[in-house]
């Protein structure tokens, strides 16, 4: 895991601003990259007033997504930093839709959403609840199965 | 009501004398379930109104604003709900926030949580911090982590670092933190009704061993200490061997001082200053024990030092 500099970050501030019209969302973060999964990774920079080196880690802060097969895939937390502020790719989901969505059901949804080779995020009212890819007027569900909720309560 | 060994029955009279009876159906007596609100996730008023809105019957606990209990029965499993999964609410027993709430660390502190899994002593301390400042997480069993990240993350935790290494081993770092919480392993004597077989596998012998581990973490602890620095030393667990003993160890072996703990409209008791003909220092009884049958919690154990 390494901390990206300004302008590694940058590069993932502009696929996001491409994705969702948020611009530099990033700016308040440091930024952290683990190895071959490429996975991202947001921290205060307070934390590393903590000498982390000299320690055995396991991980550094929140993870925001990662890269898959170029796509950004952002995690449910992810979603919910950058959703606020997004204007494009998204999808909102109706009270019927949001239980199936929480239990990993793909989503047939009445009217087609513009397509797009990545992910767009979903929410239900003001919630941001993860990612989804669309193909026709599906939704392909990308909850990561700790996430999802096999039995649930309304 | 289960077979309680002897052995155990005799402590528990000499530590309880007449209220053993009442302790002993306290012990397997399930207890309200409790949470706390996730401030890193939404403002507090706002996460509170939207469960009122959904008919939450909830109370708030009385040392901590974020932390509610149930006040009815629930036709609805907790973890399964919404607010749940967008990390809105944290299912934590109420005794189990105590030790936080001691500590009370402060946006800017540098936090060291010695045994961290599975985090939620840690998600409340990001949660008063603010996620400002920083917090290592640090936990031995890599069995653990996984529970202990999933939390993490789930509450959007931005300030800390988790760490995978026995805590023992931050004896010989060079390094020093504002603050320890040392939630020590412990054999959970004060959890019986929430794991029932404790009552079969614990035994004084497993105590003892639990002590000798858990004063080696206190060494750590307190070696990674600025000075002026506070530790809060908790367990789960009720045995003198596991609790003041190792509260008198700290005091006399490792030169910290106690202080005070007060925790409004919450019911504690006094640690004690003599067990099985050892004598502890008087300043020990600044420590708290929290019965179940006091307020319907697991049974807990909390002591405040300073480094000077």
């Amino acid at each position: 895991m390494r901390i990206l500099s300004r302008r590694e970050t940058e590069v993932f501030e502009a696929k996001i601003e491409t994705l969702y019209g948020v611009k530099k969302s990033l700016r308040e973060f440091t930024v952290l990259l683990s190895g071959k999964d490429e996975k991202i990774w947001i921290a205060n920079q307070e934390l590393f007033q903590i000498p982390i080196e000299k320690l055995r880690i396991n991980s550094v802060g929140l993870y925001f997504g990662r890269i898959d097969s170029g796509r950004l895939r952002l995690s449910v937390e992810g979603t919910g930093i950058i959703g606020p502020k997004a204007d494009k790719n998204v999808v909102e989901l109706d009270d019927e839709h949001l239980w199936d969505f929480l239990r990993g059901f793909d989503i047939e949804l009445k009217e087609k959403v513009p397509e797009t080779n990545d992910y767009v995020l979903i929410k239900h009212k003001n919630d941001w609840l993860g990612i989804a890819k669309v193909e026709g007027n599906t939704l392909k569900n990308a909850l990561p199965k700790s996430r999802k909720i096999v039995s649930l309560t309304r | 009501m289960p077979d309680f060994k002897d052995i155990y029955v005799e402590r528990y009279t000499k530590l309880l004398g007449k209220e053993w009876d009442v302790f002993k159906e306290a012990i397997v007596t399930p207890f309200p379930s409790s949470f706390r609100i996730n401030t890193l996730k939404g403002k507090h008023h706002e996460i509170l109104k939207r469960l009122e809105d959904k008919g939450w019957k909830i109370k708030q606990v009385p040392f901590y604003k974020d932390g509610f209990y149930f006040t009815e029965k629930r036709d609805f499993v907790l973890g399964n709900t919404l607010e749940h999964f967008l990390g809105l609410v944290y299912i934590q027993e109420t005794a189990s926030m105590i030790p936080p709430v001691v500590l009370a660390p402060k946006p800017g502190e540098l936090i060291l949580d010695l045994t961290a899994a599975p985090g939620s002593k840690t998600t409340q301390m990001a949660a008063m911090m603010e996620n400002q400042g920083g917090i290592v997480a640090n936990e031995k069993e890599l069995s653990r982590l996984a529970s202990l990240r999933m939390n993490m993350q789930r509450c959007g935790v931005l300030n800390s670092v988790v760490t995978q290494m026995d805590g023992r081993a931050f004896k010989i770092l060079d390094m020093q933190f504002d603050k320890v919480l040392l939630d020590a392993p412990c054999t959970g004597t004060g959890t019986i009704m929430k794991s029932p077989h404790t009552i079969k596998t614990w035994s004084v012998k497993a105590s003892q061993i639990m002590s000798s581990i858990q004063k080696q973490l206190i060494q750590s602890a307190v070696h990674v200490l600025k000075p002026g620095g506070t530790l809060v030393y908790s367990t789960c667990s009720l045995e003198p061997e596991e609790d003041e003993e190792n509260i008198d160890y700290a005091i006399k072996k490792m030169g910290l001082k106690m202080e005070n703990i007060k925790l409004d409209g919450f019911k504690t008791r006094e640690g004690i200053t003599s067990w099985e003909g050892k004598e502890y220092s008087p300043d020990v009884s600044k420590s708290i024990r929290v019965y179940p049958q006091d307020n319907k919690t697991e049974g807990f154990f909390v002591a405040k030092l300073v480094k000077e």
